[in-house]
């Protein structure tokens, strides 16, 4: 038997493909403002971090997506990510724009999250969407990194694998990391995100 | 009507062919919820039909289970060297739906690996139109709600033994999503018996689905202009019209915008000095309320890149 795939969705077509409605923050756009506390209380404000000039990345999160379940239950993917840059001082910051009611929504779920996903970074709770739809996150995970100087560096996919199942073999958080530290140009500064739509208040 | 499978099923050089995939972790890509509903199905079934007559009873999707798909083969038996349609149908529980395999901002469109015997050969997926979901936060995707159907060619080898049966697995992924995301996950056979002679009666699933999927846009006063990055399309007999922008198509700045009534002003973004192609569908509601959904395809054209830096 020869197994032939029939592929619905081909996978080669995925560097070019685009986000269906609006793209929202383009490289270079000033990064909006924000503070929010995250799932232990603390509160956590974007301008304190490019202060200190560090580099942020910012995930938007809800525990019960199967695409972050993908990268933070049966993958890895952003504590790896994350684990790769901590060193150089680069901050990351999970937001949760999940509203009242909606999938995902909730402190004591994304407590849960954070012991059972082993997070080592904070959770962001955003349930009015304020910071959500500031940025334009779509998805869950949908990705921004934000230069110490308050610009977009990078908006868009973790990597290039959009099913449910599989992680990429690239990934571009990664990759846009590494050519900040080594003073380079990002190859790949905008990406369609993909995911579970954000569950926004209607 | 005779088909050779090269009319049917296109050029070969098109057809996708993969070696051998290793298994995907096939318990972890399936809820746990569905999975306890489809033990609890088997179970129910099991003991509803236990002295039952041999009459199968199409599963109904639940909450706990939204997506049940079938496949049939159309027509049931195949001569050598001609082709049958495969007619994949997925029903969905109310409110859920399945995302179309053109561009969206959210979601993942159905995925079916074909297990087919040495020398034949697979079509692509024909998709039908799908309708405009706009989710809060502006999240725009192209979905499907209550049934969706998609079919696909299979092509017979010529020397394809008559009187003997052909058994083609298909492993079938999906999201569905309703105000949750539920990946699922099945496998399906179909056997078909390979005849010398073979007739197809019509209609059957298989035309009714092929007469569902959108075509070129007939002779009809639509009227196009590249202005700038700007793509114009105006209708004067339209009421509104939607466009559905295919994976080869450009990338747009903002679809959500783009169009009022009779005209639709789609807006690109410059990619090393082109705008464009148009690629997608366009769905014309007429006047009288009616609408129909079309494939469009125009060509880029030449526009200078913004200067950079400055």
């Amino acid at each position: 038997m020869i197994r032939k795939s029939l592929a619905v969705f081909s996978l080669c077509t995925i560097l070019l493909i685009a986000s269906a409605a609006l793209a929202g923050l383009e490289p270079g756009d000033a990064a909006p403002a924000f503070t929010l506390i995250d799932t232990e209380g603390a509160e956590y404000s974007l301008q304190t971090y490019l202060d200190d000039g560090k580099i942020v990345v910012l995930e938007w999160f809800n525990p019960d997506c199967p695409f972050i379940k993908k990268h933070h239950l049966n993958h890895k993917t952003m504590n790896e990510t994350f684990a790769a840059a901590k060193d150089e001082g680069v901050v990351w910051l999970a937001i949760n724009s999940s509203a009242k009611g909606k999938e995902g929504h909730g402190l004591k779920r994304n407590q849960r999250a954070v012991k059972e996903y082993e997070i080592p970074f904070p959770v962001l709770i955003d349930e009015s969407g304020e910071v959500g739809r500031a940025y334009g996150a779509k998805t869950t995970p949908h990705m921004f990194i934000i230069n110490p100087d308050g610009t977009v560096a990078y908006n868009g996919a973790i990597d290039n694998d959009r099913s449910a199942a599989k992680v990429g073999e690239t990934n571009y958080v990664a990759a846009a990391l590494m050519a900040l530290r080594e003073g380079k140009k990002i190859v790949m500064p905008e990406t369609p995100a993909y995911g579970c739509s954000i569950k926004y208040e209607n | 009507m005779k088909n050779t499978i090269n009319k049917s099923l296109g050029n070969p050089s098109e057809w996708r062919s993969r070696p051998p995939k290793p298994i995907l972790t096939a318990m972890s890509d399936i809820h746990p919820k569905s999975l306890l509903a489809m033990t609890a199905l088997l179970i129910g079934t099991a003991i509803l039909c236990a002295g039952c007559s041999a009459q199968k009873k199409p599963q109904q999707p639940t909450d706990s289970n939204p997506v049940v798909v079938t496949v049939e083969a159309v027509p049931d038996a195949v001569a050598p060297g001609e082709s049958v349609t495969l007619v994949y149908r997925f029903v969905l529980a109310a409110d859920w739906h399945l995302y179309w395999a053109g561009r969206n901002d959210s979601g993942f469109p159905p995925l079916i690996d074909l297990e087919l015997p040495d020398g034949w050969l697979a079509g692509g997926l024909q998709w039908p139109a799908p309708e405009r979901h706009v989710s809060p936060g502006d999240i725009l995707d192209h979905v499907y709600f209550g049934e969706l159907v998609l079919i696909q060619k299979i092509g017979a080898p010529k020397d394809a033994q008559a009187g003997r049966k052909v058994a083609i697995k298909a492993d079938v992924q999906w999201l569905a999503c309703k105000d949750m995301c539920v990946p699922g996950r099945t496998g399906l056979s179909v056997e078909i018996p390979v005849k010398t002679q073979v007739v197809a009666t019509e209609p059957n699933p298989a035309s009714k689905a092929a007469a569902r999927l959108p075509g070129p846009l007939p002779d009809r006063t639509l009227e196009t202009e590249w202005e700038g990055a700007t793509f114009h399309i105006h209708d004067p007999r339209a009421r509104r019209l939607i466009f559905m922008p295919t994976e080869d198509c450009g990338q747009l700045v903002d679809l959500l915008n783009d169009g009022q009534g009779d005209r639709l002003a789609l807006r690109f973004k410059p990619r090393g000095g082109t705008v464009g192609p148009v690629r997608g569908l366009l769905t014309i509601e007429n006047e009288g309320g009616d609408s129909f959904t079309y494939t469009i395809q125009f060509p880029a054209t030449v526009f200078p890149d913004a200067p950079s830096g400055g």
